[in-house]
């Protein structure tokens, strides 16, 4: 199982912004590893996303540039590296997206697993990996 | 020379076009993944299949990739969020 937690971020109009977020280790074809907080995003399809400034740390393989449609619903190219992503008690190697904002955990990654979220300020994060072949 | 990563969209897009009608025609679905330095490609169900095979193949392959049939190889959300919570202060 996977555990993070529910971060309170602002506030607007009473309401308060929270994320969901996990620790996650990424590293890559040297070895050179990172954990990152990231945050679980539903509105992503790919595995991962990380800053430029992480991806430039960790050094990772740039495998080339895919167009992607951002949440404003404009079309960018976006650079893609290659990562080893450590996942239950795996590591698998997947394709990760540049992308300048914080690192976000997307539903490729959380294909096959169960995700539950307390909804409140520091609320319990938990993905539970099912018995499923996906 | 390789081509320089700036530009590898511009380059793969006008290497896909050139397959555009036979992918549209045959492989709707698939992931194409071209290696912009050379030309070769492959097509695969996913976009990691398709890559690893060029590499294995190419290993200093830098790649474009297109989903057959639509403008987009993968949705990055949450935007907007993203730039209201980075101007906002803790408490309101």
């Amino acid at each position: 199982m996977i555990s993070g937690r529910v971060e309170l971020v602002g506030m607007i109009q009473q309401h308060p912004l929270l994320k969901p977020r996990v620790d996650i280790t990424v590293a890559s074809e040297s070895g050179n590893a990172k954990t990152l907080e990231a945050t679980v995003d539903t509105g992503t399809t790919a595995w991962l996303t990380l800053p430029p400034q992480t991806i430039r740390e960790l050094g990772l393989r740039y495998a080339g540039t895919r167009p992607v449609e951002l949440a404003d619903g404009s079309h960018q190219p976006a650079r893609l590296y290659v990562g080893f992503i450590s996942w239950y008690d795996q590591t698998l190697v997947r394709l990760i997206y540049e992308s300048d904002s914080e690192p976000l955990l997307g539903m490729g990654l959380l294909l096959g697993s169960k995700l539950s979220v307390e909804v409140l300020p520091n609320g319990a994060v938990t993905i539970e990996q099912m018995a499923i072949d996906t | 020379m390789s081509v320089k990563s700036k530009y590898v969209p511009e380059v793969g897009k006008a290497m896909y076009e050139k397959i555009r009608a036979e992918m549209e025609a045959n492989h709707r679905g698939k992931m194409v993944v071209i290696d912009v330095n050379t030309g070769d490609y492959e097509i695969a169900d996913d976009d990691l299949t398709a890559t690893m095979r060029l590499f294995e193949r190419r290993p200093n392959a830098i790649t474009w990739g297109e989903l057959v049939g639509h403008p987009v190889t993968c949705y990055i959300g949450g935007g907007a969020f993203r730039l209201m919570a980075k101007d906002l202060p803790k408490d309101d």
